[in-house]
């Protein structure tokens, strides 16, 4: 994953803890719940308005479904019940986060209760997250201010999508 | 570098991929007994291009065998050798051993045998043999050199030569004077004049080298002025002396081997003719010798190379002529097939974009600006025009599969001891290419059956008062939207009496069944069934016409069979033009809309739950239709599709049909002849859709076969009805179900 590109301070991003250099990567910033999530900005290709998907026939409880992106069939996740919390009722800024396979070109959607920002993150304040079983939902946290934001672990996901973990990902 | 390298070589093996078809067309046509010499050419350009392609790779083994074989065809092309039946058999044998060396090359086929090798070889010498003899007349012909050349002596010390230039007495044996004159085609391959100077020096014995004299002919040069930078115009005249330990004249031929084809070269013992005339003017170093800046040097082999030069008279005009109009004739790119499935990508959103926007102008009460309605009918016409030629691009004519299926028969007909011809008809019939690349495997497997068991024997043909040589008509053709190709041959028929005993022996059906002829000869295509009594190596291998018919039924088409006992046997294959769109039935089901592709279905009925339905004790249900029964699949519970808010269905799961205790099923089928009944809520519409992949982001849904995108934009999945099928029959007894095959069978 490239982390020399160039450096854009987002909107809402922590500027104190932002000079400008290697070792570091851009992150979006959003909610899932009452909890806030971050993927490298470089992983996402597009955030559009949820609609309603296609129901996937067998699938896990965590996919919405299928929805069409310019003539390319991308499922749905909900990040909510991938990662077993709740999600907000009545929500009308929810979104969905277009997001690609690091090493393989699968795509998909996350739905997302809410999109804060965009921040600069270094790279040496991620703090692991050791798991035995290695598939992990998360791969890090890091502080930004007060809050503890987690970081996403998205070819995880991907692989449980394309059913390469298939008796884990349904147990 | 070697990334660079690995592209070129692509290249290469995608031209062999182009080359060998058109060698292998090429000698199809030699056996009609025209012997056409654009036809002998063109076989004579493939093989040397593959040679020359090879060389620069350093794939010896192919060059060597390539090498040979050109040597053969080039006897044939200069008409040494006359194309006999013998002789077309050795090049096609020759031909295969060719595209096996370069399967090797490109590590997607097995190591070639050497002994096959040498025997190819041997053969190929064999008619090299033959016309060596013949030759001797013609070459001396050739040795007639144009007159009036001015010499130019061209300094060797300035020619790499280490040795120092010292005076020697000539050797006491004539020297062999060696005219040659490159075409501008040896320099535009990257070759150069001074290669074939060092070539003939490196023929020399050390302490001869220096006693090489090299002249240079700029005769032909025009004034600079009028000179064309494409064209060479010197020639080179070079004494090598000769002795016990001196080069032969055949050890010149082999330094030329590589550019007899763009060079003229004469070989004389003695004096030049001209030797006379000469007048040395000018001392040129060798590292200039070309007036015109040398052509920029390619790694690949030139596809379209002017082979077809005679030996000593080139009219240059005529030449680049030719090769403007080969040019012409191949004008076509190289595009990756991912770039075209992009490109398919965006033109379906863009139907489907202006779909919606029709949709939109008209939901709000219908406009009523007709300038507008009449863009927007352009801009249809337009969308839908694209559409086509976009498709068009992923066309390719059969002929691609059909041409390979002549080595199929040559190699089976050998293998079962009988002579078959196969005959093409049609192959510029267009047809998708990946339905191209998916016929090879069934197209083969049927050939191979034809020639095991429908042609017969020789002797019986004979016998039947047919001539011994077989004959299977291979043909294609367009017809009402689809393609349908044949598979004719006249043999022996198909023995419905045996056809039926093995099918009771193997239990495919039972012993009491009643079948009328066309049945019997379906029973070929069930699972498992197998006639030939000995497992041959063409066929046999228990993995029969079954086969066939699920690949072809996979690509969306259906096989039928025509017998006629003693006359022959004719398979239909009809398939859809393309695999990208797929004649669906629009189904409605718990608020979902499913496609479920119009091949598979049968009919639709609505049957009455409290008398046509039955429960059967492991929970399952049949449904009885016409006194037939199919295992019943409520495809709402199937798909797990979510319930609807409003669906006030209850537990049972019925679908809408309207009335109380209707239910509305879509019967349908499997290429096994299975069926099974889908419990629906509608039919929506019957539309052409552009199948998706859902594996590309998502794993295999069990049921689904792919979806595709509705005119709204939205997802709709495609219902893998084979699969549905087999699931259901599996929940049902058995044995209920063989006997409902048995009356299907």
């Amino acid at each position: 994953m490239s982390v020399d590109h160039k450096i854009q301070t987002g909107q809402q991003g922590d500027k104190a803890a932002a000079p400008s250099g290697n070792g570091r990567e851009q992150m979006i910033i959003f909610t899932v719940g009452e909890q806030r999530y971050c993927i490298p900005i470089l992983r996402i290709r597009e955030i559009r308005e949820f609609e309603s998907p296609t129901y996937l026939p067998h699938c896990p409880p965590y996919v919405e479904g299928a929805i069409n992106i310019r003539g390319n069939i991308v499922t749905v996740v909900n990040l909510a019940q991938y990662l077993g919390t709740a999600w907000q009722e009545d929500n009308e800024r929810r979104v969905v986060i277009i997001i690609e396979g690091s090493t393989s070109r699968a795509t998909c959607g996350l739905l997302v209760d809410s999109v804060i920002g965009i921040t600069d993150i270094v790279l040496d304040e991620i703090q692991p997250i050791s798991v035995d079983g290695g598939a992990a939902e998360l791969s890090g946290l890091v502080s930004i201010g007060e809050r503890v934001i987690r970081i996403l672990q998205l070819d995880t996901l991907l692989a449980r999508l394309l059913g390469a973990d298939v008796i884990s990902a349904a147990g | 570098m070697s990334d660079v390298m690995d592209d070129i070589l692509k290249i290469f093996f995608e031209e062999c991929d182009e080359l060998l078809p058109e060698l292998e067309r090429g000698l199809g046509e030699l056996s009609a007994d025209v012997s056409d010499p654009e036809t002998i050419n063109a076989i004579f350009r493939a093989v040397h291009s593959v040679k020359g392609g090879a060389a620069s790779f350093g794939l010896e083994r192919l060059v060597r065998f390539a090498h040979v074989y050109e040597s053969a065809l080039d006897c044939l092309r200069s008409g040494q050798v006359k194309p006999d039946q013998t002789i077309i058999k050795t090049f096609f044998m020759a031909m295969d051993v060719l595209s096996d060396l370069v399967a090797e090359a490109k590590q997607t086929g097995d190591a070639v045998a050497d002994d096959r090798i040498d025997d190819n070889l041997g053969k190929l010498e064999e008619i090299i043999g033959t016309s060596k003899d013949e030759a001797a007349p013609a070459q001396a012909e050739e040795s007639a050199v144009p007159e009036g050349f001015v010499p130019v002596t061209v300094d060797l010390g300035a020619f790499d030569f280490d040795e120092p230039a010292e005076e020697e007495a000539a050797t006491a044996a004539e020297p062999l004077i060696v005219t040659f004159r490159p075409h501008a085609d040896l320099y535009s391959r990257g070759d150069d004049a001074r290669n074939l100077l060092l070539g003939l020096k490196a023929l020399l014995p050390e302490d001869q080298a220096q006693n090489m004299e090299v002249t240079c002919h700029r005769q032909t040069l025009p004034p600079l002025a009028d000179a064309s930078v494409d064209e060479g115009y010197l020639q080179w005249v070079v004494r090598l002396p000769t002795g016990a330990t001196g080069p032969t004249e055949a050890d010149i031929q082999a330094v030329f081997d590589w550019v007899s084809d763009v060079c003229d070269l004469t070989i004389t013992q003695g004096e030049a003719p001209f030797e006379d005339d000469t007048q040395p003017e000018v001392e040129a170093a060798i590292e200039e010798p070309e007036p015109e800046p040398e052509p920029e040097r390619e790694a690949e082999p030139l596809p379209q190379q002017q082979a077809a030069v005679a030996p000593t008279a080139t009219s240059v005009p005529a030449a680049s002529t030719k090769q403007t109009r080969k040019q012409e004739q191949h004008a076509s790119i190289r595009v990756d097939t991912g770039r075209i499935g992009m490109l398919m990508d965006m033109v379906g959103e863009m139907v489907i974009g202006q779909a919606s926007l029709e949709s939109a102008l008209f939901q709000q009460g219908g406009t009523q600006d007709q300038e507008l309605l009449k863009r927007l009918a352009v801009l249809k016409t337009l969308t839908r025009d694209i559409q086509e030629a976009v498709m068009a691009i992923r066309a390719q004519p059969v002929r691609h599969v059909f041409q390979r299926m002549q080595r199929v028969v040559r190699e089976a007909s050998g293998l079962a001891g009988k002579d078959v011809r196969l005959i093409l008809e049609g192959e510029e019939t267009e047809i998708d290419r990946t339905l191209i690349e998916n016929l090879t495997d069934p197209l083969t497997h049927m050939l191979r059956n034809a020639i095991d068991h429908g042609i017969e024997n020789p002797a019986a043909r004979q016998e039947a008062g047919k001539p011994a040589q077989g004959t299977i008509r291979l043909s294609a053709r367009h017809r009402s939207g689809r393609i349908l190709i044949e598979i004719q041959d006249d043999g022996g028929g198909i023995n419905s009496q045996r056809v039926l005993q093995t099918a009771i022996k193997r239990g495919i059906v039972s012993p009491d069944a009643v079948l009328d002829e066309n049945e019997i000869n379906e029973l070929i295509f069930a699972p498992g069934f197998s006639t030939a009594e000995a497992v041959s190596d063409l066929s046999g291998r228990g993995v029969g016409m079954d086969v066939v018919r699920q690949a072809i039924q996979n690509l969306g088409g259906r096989v039928t069979i025509k017998s006629r006992p003693g006359k022959g046997t004719l398979f239909t294959l009809s398939l859809p033009l393309t695999l990208a769109v797929l004649d669906g039935m629009l189904i409605e089901c718990r608020g979902s809309v499913v496609v479920v592709p119009v091949s598979s279905v049968v009919e639709l009925v609505t049957v009455n739950v409290k008398e046509d339905v039955y429960h059967l004790p492991d929970g399952s249900h049949v449904v009885s239709i016409r006194s037939r029964c199919i295992p019943l699949i409520y495809l709402g519970d199937e798909l797990t599709l979510p319930r609807e808010m409003n669906d006030m269905t209850g537990p049972n799961h019925m679908g809408r049909a309207g009335e109380e205790d209707q239910l509305m099923v879509l019967v349908v089928e499997n290429e096994a002849g299975a069926r099974a009944a889908l419990v629906v809520d509608g039919v929506r519409d019957q539309a052409q859709v552009v199948i998706k992949s859902i594996e590309k982001n998502y794993r295999p849904i069990k049921g689904v076969s792919a979806a595709t995108i509705l005119g709204d934009g939205s997802v709709s999945l495609i219902l893998d009805v084979s699969t549905l099928i087999v699931s259901a029959t599996k929940r049902v007894d058995t044995r209920a179900l063989e006997q409902v095959a048995a009356r299907i069978a």
